[in-house]
């Protein structure tokens, strides 16, 4: 394996899982949100967004704040400045390495339309 | 997930904010409230107008931003959560600067005006001065000299449509950031009303003080802009509370 593909495997696993990725970049967009948000927009279950929830805590990407508004309590979530660099970073990483993807648009795949017309 | 781009994830994020439409609620009982007090002032320009405009600026003004909070904590939050949007303390800064000068300015022309045609009315005058700031967004003291030269050459017959295209591009940009469509038909609202307020102004004058004329005409365009933006919130709500009833379980 070249040192380039070999980065390829380098990206952040912890942000690279697809739910913790949606998360991340809901996170990204907003200051906070608190966990019903979360649930709505990612569709996850309640443990299943929990369980994502607590592993982005252990790696700092995350802080969770529970608090009580009224009687009701909330839990808050909050990306912190290293989540927030890392998500850039891994960003960054990704579209690196799409852009230097070769893909041969005149490979024609089995089952498919025709292969586009070249010249 | 989707190709859902960040940039619209991020307009999404802060459509959210509107969705409800209780901002455009509050909004709408801070600029009626303002237009009730700048048109009862215009008619009756006495002592008693002015302690009910106290009344209408501190609780509007000062309580209005924190009672949008409180209806959203109890009628959106446990619907479907919160996200607060990312303003940036910049942006913020703007916006609010925006939203004092579309306010106070009319209450400090009319003060300041009322000052200077009539001096038996300038303590009153001298009184709005601090309240179009106190009470409306936590501005302890606007100078006198200040608002005094910088309004003199506006004069008052500009301002209430300059007032109406500024809020029409507010609203044209908040409905562009966070497609918005309902932002653009109020946003075209704006503008016609702040130009048939600016067609009646140049009809003859109804007062003899340029400063209660103004206080007419901007008082009208503040409650009748005030009165569509809480009929397109209150729709909003509507749709949103059917479309989100209250969850059986507390999902948090």
């Amino acid at each position: 394996m070249t040192g380039e593909f070999r980065t390829w495997t380098n990206v952040d696993r912890v942000i690279h899982e697809p739910a913790r990725l949606m998360i991340v970049a809901i996170l990204y967009a907003v200051d906070s949100a608190d966990f019903l948000y979360l649930l709505r927009e990612t569709g996850l279950t309640k443990g299943n967004l929990s369980a994502h929830l607590s592993r982005l805590e252990e790696a700092g990407y995350i802080e969770i704040e529970k608090r009580f508004r009224g009687k009701i309590p909330q839990t808050l979530v909050r990306l912190t400045g290293t989540g927030r660099a890392a998500f850039q970073a891994y960003h960054e990483q990704l579209k690196q390495i799409v852009e230097h993807m070769p893909v041969d648009d005149t490979i024609r795949v089995p089952g498919t339309a025709s292969a586009p017309a070249t010249g | 997930m989707n190709t859902m781009s960040m940039d619209q994830l991020g307009r999404r994020a802060r459509r959210y904010w509107y969705n409800d439409g209780l901002v455009e609620v509050g909004t709408a009982i801070i600029l009626i409230g303002n237009g009730l007090g700048l048109l009862l002032l215009s008619l009756l320009p006495i002592f008693p107008i002015i302690v009910l405009v106290l009344v209408a600026l501190v609780a509007t003004g000062w309580r209005g931003p924190g009672l949008i909070r409180r209806l959203k904590e109890s009628i959106t939050d446990p619907r479907t959560g919160y996200a607060a949007p990312p303003f940036r303390p910049v942006s913020r800064r703007v916006l609010k600067m925006g939203l004092f000068a579309v306010i106070a300015i009319p209450w400090i022309y009319t003060a300041v005006g009322s000052i200077r045609e009539n001096t038996s009315f300038s303590y009153s005058g001298m009184g709005l001065i601090l309240l179009g700031g106190v009470g409306n967004w936590g501005f302890a003291w606007t100078p006198y000299s200040m608002t005094g030269s910088l309004l003199e050459p506006i004069g008052a017959t500009l301002l209430p449509l300059m007032t109406g295209l500024a809020v029409g591009a507010f609203l044209v940009h908040q409905g562009h950031a966070h497609t918005i469509p309902r932002f653009y038909y109020l946003a075209i609202y704006s503008v016609l009303l702040s130009s048939w307020v600016f067609a009646l102004e140049l009809a003859p004058r109804q007062y003899s003080w340029e400063a209660l004329t103004l206080a007419h005409t901007m008082g009208s365009y503040f409650t009748l802009m005030g009165l569509v933006l809480l009929g397109s919130g209150l729709l909003t709500l509507r749709r949103y509370l059917r479309q989100h009833p209250v969850p059986m379980e507390e999902a948090r």
